[in-house]
């Protein structure tokens, strides 16, 4: 598409644009909008039709720049992997990761992908899935279910996590866990709302698996209507995460109030996806600003807490959310790519919804904002600070008639890096805008190298990277699939 | 030791301890030299003929005698129907209570008692059924109506031998997973109008003022409006739900999953940190325009608000704007005025032996705490002008003097306040104390800085929440011991002391 001059000054303008302190996300000075993708596609590849990540209204997507399908299965979830094994986690009942079953892969020849065995019964569900692998070990977990993936084709079943079942009345739908992370170690399993720590140090013993409840020691250090009743309860030894584990009446009995209102005016959210630093020292979670907790917490928040000693410390924070992020090294300073989920759709349709992205920036970042990811520099936490977004023009301001006339809603809700310790690109699942992958080496420009849409990829299948064979592993609505990075792709990220 | 050598010792003791403190703000109550009713010893109360004066110490019942003293004040006549009292005229009205229970049974009919002769009270006809009990009961009488309300059901009363049911206002069901006991109501009061009922714990009113259309009596929840403005890990959670308009007191009025249904919380504590107690016994200045509700620094309550506070509200608009504070509790609570200025006398309930919250003992030197469990003295602060509130002296007994706690712990006294009644709110002269195993004290209350007690009756202990009447009439007081009904016939040399 040719850019109209009105167009164009609207793009300078917002490309002058700096990241501002405040509530919303402004778009980065260095990061001019050129409108078409600046991807880098290959012979044979299908370049999208329009401006970066549209779907124009009528077509169906079927792109691809600088990523190659080799292969596909007919599996639909999230995914996760190590080495030549992969897993896909099927939607369980009523579409939700409860009681879901994992499908293994082997993708020792990834133009032939074989399911391995009977599917493995997973209970408790969490939004994503996650392996961890290390010297040691070679772990996955999925809600509560806890394997050893040593041996990746033949996963082994060590045990079930005793997530205690928090519950608001009425509400049918557990809500804990939502989303875990296992450390980069494979000791110990992360899991939100709030902020739950279970060790599994001694993998073989689950009876060891503690739950570690530290919402109460977080929230009495977070602003908003719950802080003084924390900080309170905590200095007269008399924490409501203690009075939880009591049954009724001695105690609450993991019931988070008396209704939705009370429990989002008691409990602060603050967690979403969940990510560690190198050395698991450190961790980064961030709240979504959604639902009755965003009236109290309007404005998202990424935070960051040291877990080298008790009680757990918030260190720094930085705005944006957090139901998807992923800390990642590069250049010798220590970054976290983070953004929020659903958009003018996701939201049931409000009229008022489908122009969110005619909003200028700075614009919100809550729950129903998920245009953009937002990288922050996270190396000094204390200065934690917004550097740069990872944006498609689509998205943008300038762009907005066109997505609306698309029809499509192209948002973020998880991501993948390549290589944390020494981070090349992010592949962004980017809803109807399909699967992006950013080169984010220099973190205060991503600059988007690859795409491929066939489909919306699945809401949490965040996928795994094979290094080795420069491979992307991922799911959309149509299937998993095998990626292969593209040779002018793997030279322009230096892979 | 000899009575009178003790007494000689008290008194020197008493008043040397009582010189060396004063009023201070905070937690504890003391009084200055001047504010505090001397206590010597023995009660300065005026007996007559015929009198059995207490044998020792005011308050005092030695080991092995029974209770069976009265001075400045007779029996006349009895029932042996123990319970709350309230009256009109010549009418009294008893709900029985089980004090042998640990709570009384939920629903207790009324009695109704003809005390036209007062040596010979009589039930009148069948007692009057009544649902969702109160601590107390209460009459209000007006030139335009007079009702008697117990818990929800609401009676009225311009017959007073013959009460006319007007029905039940809706009391919604505040609950705690796992307590079986209702939460709510606790206690309430009449305004002097006699159109609205004030519900605790927190504060709720229903406007009777249709007294005979039932569609039209409004529940209004004003706990979160006032949690809101009291200093608590509660206050910052009820200013931002209502900011944002959406107070907690609106989301307990929705079903579940909407809202809360009136669920106060997911666990005694979680219910503490939540919902300030604010409130036991409500009262109101003369036109109704202040309401004075003291918590009692209890329970878990008592781990975010320990000093007992009692808070001056300005019912003239919605919401109700805190206008001033004193420190002293609430359990029991009476606004009157006297001398032109205005006064609360207000005070907890329980003492030792130990109710187990705080192991309250009145070897605790003066000033001691106010919280659950310290009723041994009563407060009298000045609410003229609400925003000087201050107390200005303590209703005090001799056996609770920190030097007489060895006599009360050999005797296991357990002289404290539950409620009190004002002869005449408008213009008080006593207050008559229910004081526990010190029976009923009568105060002269017309100097608030001085208070002198000016009568006893003590035939056994007063049922907790019994109020009692006064017949100014008659110069009778209507009220219950564990013994049963009685009535008391003030004698004149204390209604001339009291100028009654």
């Amino acid at each position: 598409m040719v850019l109209k001059s009105k167009t164009l000054g609207a793009l300078v303008c917002t490309a002058l644009v700096a990241f501002m302190p405040g509530t919303g996300i402004a778009a980065p000075a260095s990061t001019p909008i050129t409108g078409t993708s600046p991807a880098l596609c290959g012979a044979g590849d299908r370049r999208e039709p329009g401006i970066q990540g549209e779907v124009p209204s009528g077509q169906t997507a079927s792109y691809n720049c600088g990523l190659k399908a080799i292969a596909e299965l007919p599996f639909v979830g999230a995914v996760a992997g190590t080495g030549n094994c992969v897993y896909v986690r099927d939607r369980g009942p009523g579409m939700t990761p409860d009681e879901s079953k994992i499908h293994v892969i082997d993708v020792t020849n990834p133009v032939k992908p074989a399911e391995i065995g009977e599917p493995l019964a997973v209970h408790n569900g969490s939004e994503t899935l996650r392996v961890a692998v290390t010297a040691q070990r070679a772990v996955m977990v999925s809600g509560s279910s806890v394997f050893d993936v040593s041996d990746c084709l033949h996963p082994k079943r060590m045990g079930e996590i005793a997530w205690p079942d928090t519950s608001v009345p009425g509400v049918a739908r557990k809500n804990l866990p939502h989303d875990i992370r296992i450390n980069r170690e494979g000791t110990k399993v992360y899991a939100s709302f709030g902020l739950w720590e279970i060790d599994i140090s001694n993998l073989a013993d689950p009876r060891s698996w503690k739950v570690n409840d530290y919402r109460c020691v977080i929230a009495a250090q977070l602003q908003g209507p719950w802080q003084e009743i924390h900080k309170q309860s905590i200095e007269a030894g008399r924490s409501l995460c203690d009075d939880a584990t009591r049954k009724a009446p001695q105690g609450a009995n993991y019931s988070m109030g008396g209704s939705a209102l009370q429990a989002s005016l008691l409990w602060p959210t603050f967690s979403h996806a969940l990510d560690f630093n190198a050395d698991d020292t450190r961790l980064y979670v961030g709240d979504q600003a959604g639902g009755t907790s965003g009236i109290w917490s309007p404005n998202t928040k990424m935070r960051i807490i040291d877990l080298t000693k008790k009680p757990y410390t918030i260190i720094g924070e930085a705005n944006g959310p957090g139901h998807g992020l992923d800390w990642f090294r590069t250049g010798g300073r220590e970054y976290v790519i983070h953004s929020n989920e659903t958009g003018t759709g996701g939201l049931k349709a409000k009229p008022e919804t489908a122009r969110r992205t005619c909003t200028p920036y700075p614009r919100s970042t809550a729950l129903g904002w998920g245009y953009e990811a937002i990288v922050s520099d996270v190396t000094n936490p204390a200065s934690a600070r917004n550097v740069g977004m990872a944006h498609i023009a689509i998205n943008d301001p300038a762009f907005c008639d066109t997505r609306i006339a698309s029809g499509r809603d192209p948002t973020l809700a998880y991501h993948l890096i390549d290589d944390p310790l020494d981070a090349h690109f992010a592949a962004i699942n980017f809803g109807d805008a399909g699967l992006r992958l950013f080169d984010i080496r220099n973190p205060a420009s991503p600059v988007e190298v690859a795409y491929f849409n066939h489909a919306p990829p699945v809401h949490a299948q965040v996928g795994y990277y094979d290094a080795v064979r420069k491979l992307i592993f991922m799911s959309d609505a149509q299937g998993f699939k095998v990626l292969q990075i593209e040779p002018q792709v793997r030279k322009k990220l230096g892979l | 030791m000899s009575n009178g050598k003790r007494l000689s010792q008290v008194s020197q003791t008493a008043l040397a301890v009582l010189g060396a403190f004063s009023l201070v703000s905070g937690g504890s109550v003391s009084a200055r030299p001047t504010a505090h009713p001397i206590v010597e010893g023995s009660s300065p109360a005026k007996c007559g003929k015929g009198d059995v004066r207490e044998p020792a110490l005011q308050g005092e019942v030695p080991v092995g005698q029974t209770a069976s003293y009265n001075c400045g004040v007779k029996l006349v006549g009895q029932l042996p129907i123990a319970g709350n009292v309230q009256g009109t005229g010549s009418c009294a009205y008893i709900r029985p209570r089980n004090q042998a229970g640990p709570t009384p049974p939920p629903n207790s009919p009324i009695y109704v008692i003809d005390v036209r002769n007062p040596a010979k009270p009589v039930v009148v006809g069948e007692p009057l059924p009544v649902q969702n009990r109160t601590e107390t009961f209460r009459v209000v009488v007006t030139k335009e109506r007079a009702i008697l309300v117990s818990g929800s059901t609401i009676y009225d009363i311009k017959d007073c031998m013959h009460p006319k049911l007007v029905g039940d206002v809706y009391l919604p069901p505040n609950t705690l997973p796992g307590i079986v006991t209702k939460t709510f109501p606790h206690d309430m009061r009449v305004n002097r109008e006699g159109t609205k009922i004030f519900y605790s714990f927190g504060v709720w009113d229903v406007d009777i003022t249709n007294l005979y259309d039932k569609k039209s009596w409004k529940l209004t929840d004003h706990r979160c409006e006032l949690a809101a403005q009291i200093t608590g890990p509660w206050q910052a959670l009820h200013q931002a739900a209502n900011k944002a308009g959406r107070s907690l007191c609106v989301d307990a009025t929705k079903p579940v999953p909407q809202g809360s249904n009136y669920a106060v919380g997911t666990s005694p504590l979680v219910s503490s940190l939540i919902w300030p107690q604010v409130s036991h016994s409500p009262d109101f200045n003369a036109d109704d325009t202040r309401v004075y509700l003291g918590d009692q620094a209890g329970g878990n309550s008592k781990s975010w608000a320990p000093d007992a506070k009692t808070r001056i509200f300005d019912t003239t608009k919605s919401p109700y704007k805190l206008l001033g504070e004193v420190n002293g509790g609430g359990h029991g609570l009476d606004w009157f005025r006297t001398g032109g200025r205005e006064y609360l006398l207000h005070s907890n309930e329980h003492g030792q032996p130990a109710f187990g919250d705080g192991d309250p003992d009145s070897c605790h030197p003066l000033p001691r705490p106010t919280s659950l469990g310290w009723a041994m003295e009563g407060f009298l602060s000045d609410v003229t002008d609400p925003a000087n509130a201050h107390n200005v002296a303590t209703l005090n007994l001799a056996i609770n003097d920190p030097k007489n706690c060895s006599t009360a712990h050999a005797e296991k006294s357990d002289a404290s306040i539950a409620f009190h009644m004002i002869d005449d709110a408008l213009n008080a002269h006593f207050a008559a104390v229910n004081y526990g195993t010190a029976g009923l004290r009568i105060f002269d209350i017309r100097n608030p800085e001085k208070p002198v007690e000016a009568a006893y009756f003590n035939h056994g202990v007063p049922v907790h929440a019994q109020v009692g009447y006064y017949d100014a009439a008659r110069k009778l007081i209507y009220f219950s011991d564990v013994g049963g009904f009685k009535v008391l016939q003030v004698e004149p040399q204390v209604a001339k002391q009291l100028g009654i």
